[in-house]
């Protein structure tokens, strides 16, 4: 009698329902919290997957439309007025910082120019610096949530299986039906911890990618900018 | 909350989670099962005479003799008790040790005196025409020592008859007598022959085997066997055999505990035969039928076997005994469900 009797109530709780849910549910308090960790670091990585994929994108539209103004032949003077108030790329920030700087030592009395270019030139490279890390700003993020999320899945699976090894050491049972749930509910934690490192992976490497690209861009302008403003003041040296 | 348009990646983000999530939840709400493995049942056919013959019996099998008995010429030194193959059917008696309370009623002891009495049957005509022999040889028996007789009856006898007819004795038909008297010893009792210093040497040279090795058994039986009613002995009907199998597996019951912590018990049913005496005790080592190398299975065979060991002797109910034949190999199979529930 015994023995049917433990076959039949484990052969119940194996084909009583298994959904993600009750998994969720069933599953240990540790091995709860770092599934829902996961499952929010997992919403975080991809707001920011969003996010920088739509400022990329901005930007490279934005940048297009500086070029192709700034190449026009249209006076320096006018962009200027236009973009100061509110530059909307890096390209445009760049031009503006140097502009300001510019302004500030030719226009007020033409005494400052002597080492006007080497100011420029700190002036670009803060500003850079400065734009390209607005561009790059939480790309960490997503790489620490790519590298560290699957151990934590692993972490929450080791745990979980401990677990049900322990609960089976208790029960003195051997039988599969009866170890099934609880490494059903650990591999969860495993998959969830895959399901955010692996998007995060992908995007990070998309996103650095993509703002060295932008970086680059605006370095190569910004040069280009340093070039025409020191072409300035040396005719302005030469004048005088 | 007002959303940023300018950075959207939150509410989005999380959004699209939640349907995730809410699609997981819907998809995976049933777990695929696997499909239950639909075992074969066996399925035996028929004919229609069949039934028939059951139900009326057949009428011209031979007649079972309760307990065939070998035949045996010396009562032998050791018993061994060996599941009857066809080979040892013929030599060995394997006692019948029947522990008194586990059978009240006992149908093939009874037999068992007037068999043990047939054998003596054939001696006493043996004696006879050697006493008729000595009565008229008596006065030269008297002379002559006789020769050393194996069976101990006889020289209480022979001192007898010679007692009252003494005072008869004629020496002048001594001769006569003599004559008379000598072939006729060597026909009384062929099997003695008189001692003859001569063959001394030659008995000493036969190495030859005899023919015929005396056969032992636990009691001398001179008969011959008559046969044993195996093939065609009477048989178990259907019913009665299911009778016998629930009997069988009443008894089981009380001493099986299957191994616990084996869940799929309704996979695992070792089959095991085993050998029964006419009085219920286990012969031989069971045999596992349908071997399985899985330790679970293992597990329950070894469970079984204990069981079957535990058990013996089994209560085996009057009706069945005469049916021995039938039910000396029984399989059992071992199902929690079948024996335990």
């Amino acid at each position: 009698m015994n023995g049917t009797e433990v076959v039949a109530g484990a052969l119940q709780t194996a084909s009583s329902e298994i959904s993600i849910w009750t998994m969720f549910w069933n599953a240990h308090f540790v091995v709860k919290v770092v599934m829902l960790g996961l499952l929010a670091s997992s919403v975080w990585c991809w707001s920011i997957i969003i996010d920088k994929e739509l400022l990329f994108r901005r930007e490279r539209r934005s940048m297009d439309r500086f070029e192709e103004v700034f190449w026009s032949g249209q006076s320096l003077e006018e962009l200027y007025r236009a973009l100061s108030e509110r530059p909307n790329n890096a390209m445009a920030a760049v031009f503006v910082a140097a502009m300001n700087e510019w302004k500030r030592s030719v226009e007020n009395s033409g005494r400052a120019v002597t080492n006007l270019t080497q100011r420029l030139d700190k002036v670009l490279d803060v500003t850079i610096q400065r734009e390209v890390e607005r561009l790059e700003s939480k790309l960490l993020v997503l790489a620490t949530i790519g590298s560290a999320s699957p151990f934590i899945g692993l972490f929450g699976t080791v745990w979980g299986i401990m677990n049900s090894f322990r609960s089976i050491a208790a029960s003195k049972n051997t039988s599969l039906a009866v170890v099934a749930p609880g490494i059903a509910e650990a591999l969860f934690a495993t998959a969830i911890g895959l399901f955010a490192a692996i998007p995060a992976v992908i995007a990070y490497n998309k996103l650095q990618a993509e703002a060295a690209k932008q970086q680059a861009r605006v370095e190569g302008f910004a040069d280009e900018f340093s070039a025409i403003l020191s072409r300035q003041i040396d005719e302005r040296i030469a004048a005088e | 909350m007002a959303i940023n348009w300018s950075e959207p990646g939150l509410p989005v983000s999380g959004a699209i989670h939640v349907l995730c999530i809410v699609a997981t939840l819907v998809a995976f709400s049933t777990p695929p099962k696997f499909e239950d493995m639909s075992e074969s049942v066996p399925v035996e056919i028929i004919n229609a005479e069949e039934p028939n013959q059951i139900a009326k019996g057949e009428k011209s099998a031979k007649e079972a003799k309760p307990d065939p008995k070998p035949r045996a010429d010396k009562v032998a030194a050791v018993t061994e008790t060996k599941p009857d193959s066809a080979m040892d059917k013929r030599d060995v008696v394997t006692p019948p040790s029947r522990p008194p309370s586990t059978e009240p009623e006992t149908k093939p002891t009874p037999p068992q005196p007037p068999k043990v009495a047939e054998p003596v049957k054939p001696e006493p005509p043996k004696p006879q025409p050697k006493e008729e022999v000595k009565d008229e040889a008596l006065l030269k028996a008297e002379k002559k020592p006789e020769p050393p007789k194996p069976e101990p009856p006889k020289p209480e006898r022979k001192p007898e008859p010679p007692k009252p007819e003494q005072p008869k004795l004629d020496p002048t038909q001594l001769a006569k007598l003599i004559e008379q008297s000598k072939p006729a010893q060597p026909k009384a009792d062929p099997n003695t022959k008189p001692f003859n210093p001569n063959d001394i040497k030659k008995m000493l040279e036969s190495k030859e085997k005899p023919a015929m090795a005396a056969s032992t058994g636990a009691e001398v039986n001179k008969t011959a066997s008559l046969g044993a009613p195996n093939a065609t002995g009477p048989k178990l009907n259907p019913s009665q055999k299911g009778q016998f199998g629930d009997a069988i597996k009443d008894q089981l019951s009380q001493c099986w505990s299957p191994p616990a912590g084996v869940m799929d018990g309704h996979t695992l049913k070792p089959m095991i035969k085993f050998n029964l005496q006419p009085d219920g005790s286990v012969i031989g080592q069971p045999v596992v039928m349908n071997d399985q190398s899985s330790p679970a299975f293992r597990a329950m065979a070894d469970s079984a076997m204990r069981a079957i060991r535990k058990c013996s002797p089994f209560k085996i109910p009057a009706q069945f005994a005469p049916f021995h034949n039938d039910w000396k190999d029984t399989t059992v199979i071992f199902d929690p469900k079948d024996i335990l529930g």
